[in-house]
């Protein structure tokens, strides 16, 4: 037990390097800091025309492009974290190395939840502080809510969705293909809207009732300007039927791989 | 140490890469020769757990790698270097050794790096060792595959062709350092380099269509060609009569060729003593179908 635990944080470890010394995830954190600063001055400069609630307001834009981003691209730029271990040929060594095939799937999901988070960590953070200079105040438990609870369910639902999904592909092309595939099926599934007690509002691997709640609900309460559909009972049973899913995932990828082994 | 019998693999139902192998294979160097194709990479695949045979059983140290747990077992003691080594472009020689020591089990960490910082030293690569990968050669690419190999001390380790890519001082290194870690383990090595094997190998098996056509010692291999290898200067005509040309040497007077099999009297060939390159390759023309 104690050497799988090392093995996982062995691959935590280094997936958490392997992922930020690529490309793709430092340009969309980038991105999302660029973002969330321009809106941010932006609406500081508006001023009186804005209504009550600025501070909310600016946290909903935040979420905004953040939600979209973890919704759509999150998924796409993990999708080749297994993948890519096969079409680099280190697939070959790791397999003749004591370790289970749970281990490495477990190792490889956390390492891209480390990678994401810490990224996200710092442009909440970075956020957070823009908040505070350009507009003098910030709601801590609307921000937190927003950050921990959305952000964090987004990062684990479908960037573990994200990774495990595509685990049988035999390379980053196809694996890439069938996330941008999936993301595409399921908002075409969803219909024109998303709408609160749908079960395929609660499936739908877009996360609608996340994403909105944040958006609509929370800039609503707090400016007066809209008002949500979701509440917060809906964003807790879409991270529920998230977690089932992804745990669902998981086990066939897992059985797969043992199955495959075992030939 | 490791037990083969009666293995077999056959890929989509037709294609036979092993047909009824049997090996006993002792603690020290192990030589599997063969031309390209010959089975040797799928039976160091099946050795290493990465593939099941068709049928037949295989035992590392008493673990059958035919099973799940078996093959677990077998992976705690085994050093692999696969023939395509793929390795992490973005971490450094360091940063991969010490990921796949952790992986291997080598858990104490100031063990770790010590046994890291041997064995760069080894493949000497100490220089190098934080430069991530991508910016290195394919010789030392191929050093640091030797070098994971090795981690954490292997009773059994399995290299697949392991000179292909080095140059000639780094081939002579490595090969002195499987003849010390044969001292310690059993090592298979893989290749079609026929010079690796009889600079290290003291018990080798020759593979050819899926089959083993030869086990013995090198001295045993040499053996079979003597009394076939012989001489031959012409003024450039190359000799015929179903000999086999082994290799050709430009002269001052003329082109010398050594060469396998019965030169017609008027050759003036002088016979020699073989080598093992002889041995196999008078072993394969033994084997080879027959023209038609």
């Amino acid at each position: 037990m104690q050497l799988k635990l090392l093995q996982i944080a062995a691959m935590i470890r280094y997936e958490f390097r392997l992922h930020w010394r690529g490309r793709a995830l430092l340009v969309i954190i980038l991105a999302l800091l660029v973002m969330n600063g321009v809106t941010a001055l932006v609406m500081s400069q508006s001023g009186d025309s804005m209504p009550a609630g600025l501070v909310i307001n600016h946290s909903a834009m935040a979420w905004a492009t953040v939600g979209v981003t973890l919704a759509f691209l999150l998924p796409i730029i993990v999708s080749d974290t297994i993948p890519k271990d096969r079409q680099l040929g280190v697939r070959e060594l790791l397999d003749t190395l004591p370790m289970t095939r749970a281990v490495y799937l477990l190792g490889k999901v956390l390492g891209v939840y480390a990678a994401v988070l810490l990224g996200l960590l710092v442009v909440m953070l970075i956020t957070g502080v823009l908040d505070l200079l350009l507009f003098g105040e910030v709601n801590l438990s609307r921000f937190l809510e927003i950050w921990l609870i959305g952000a964090m369910a987004m990062v684990i639902l479908n960037g573990g969705l994200g990774v495990l999904l595509p685990a049988s592909q035999p390379n980053r092309r196809r694996a890439v293909v069938l996330v941008i595939a999936v993301l595409i099926l399921s908002f075409a599934l969803s219909g024109t809207g998303f709408e609160s007690g749908s079960i395929d509002t609660y499936f739908n691997p877009v996360r609608p009732p996340i994403i909105m709640y944040y958006l609509t609900g929370v800039a609503g309460t707090f400016g007066g300007a809209a008002v949500s559909q979701f509440t917060r009972g809906d964003v807790w049973l879409s991270i529920g039927v998230g977690l089932a899913e992804l745990i669902a995932v998981g086990l066939a990828v897992w059985g797969w791989s043992r199955w495959r082994e075992a030939q | 140490m490791i037990e083969v019998t009666n293995l077999s693999k056959t890929y989509n139902g037709s294609v036979h890469a092993l047909r009824g192998i049997d090996l006993d294979i002792k603690n020290g160097m192990f030589g599997l020769v063969g031309p390209n194709g010959a089975g040797k990479t799928t039976l160091m695949r099946i050795l290493a757990g990465l593939i099941r045979p068709t049928t037949g059983t295989v035992r590392v140290l008493g673990h059958d790698v035919t099973t799940l747990q078996g093959k677990f077992e077998a992976k705690s003691i085994l050093g692999y270097l696969p023939q395509e080594l793929g390795l992490y472009p973005n971490l450094t020689g360091r940063e991969f050794l010490d990921y796949i020591a952790i992986l291997k089990g080598v858990t104490d960490k100031r063990a770790r790096r010590q046994q890291v910082e041997d064995l760069l030293e080894s493949v000497r690569l100490a220089d190098a060792a934080d430069r991530r990968l991508k910016t290195y050669s394919g010789g030392m690419k191929r050093r640091v595959g030797v070098a994971q190999a090795l981690l954490g001390s292997p009773k059994l380790l399995i290299v697949d062709e392991p000179t292909v890519g080095l140059d000639p001082e780094e081939r002579v290194r490595f090969r002195n350092l499987l003849s010390e870690m044969a001292g310690r383990c059993t090592v298979i090595l893989s290749t079609h380099i026929v010079e690796d094997i009889s600079h290290s190998c003291n018990d080798l098996a020759v593979i050819s269509q899926g089959q083993v056509i030869f086990r013995g010692a090198p001295g045993d291999l040499i053996t079979e060609a003597r009394g076939h290898v012989w001489s031959i200067t012409t003024q450039g005509e190359r000799p015929n009569g179903g000999l086999a040309v082994v290799s050709t040497l430009q002269m001052h007077d003329g082109v010398q060729y050594r060469v396998l099999g019965t030169p017609e009297p008027g050759y003036n060939a002088v016979s020699i003593e073989p080598s093992l390159e002889d041995g196999y390759i008078w072993l394969m023309r033994q084997h080879s179908p027959a023209p038609a």
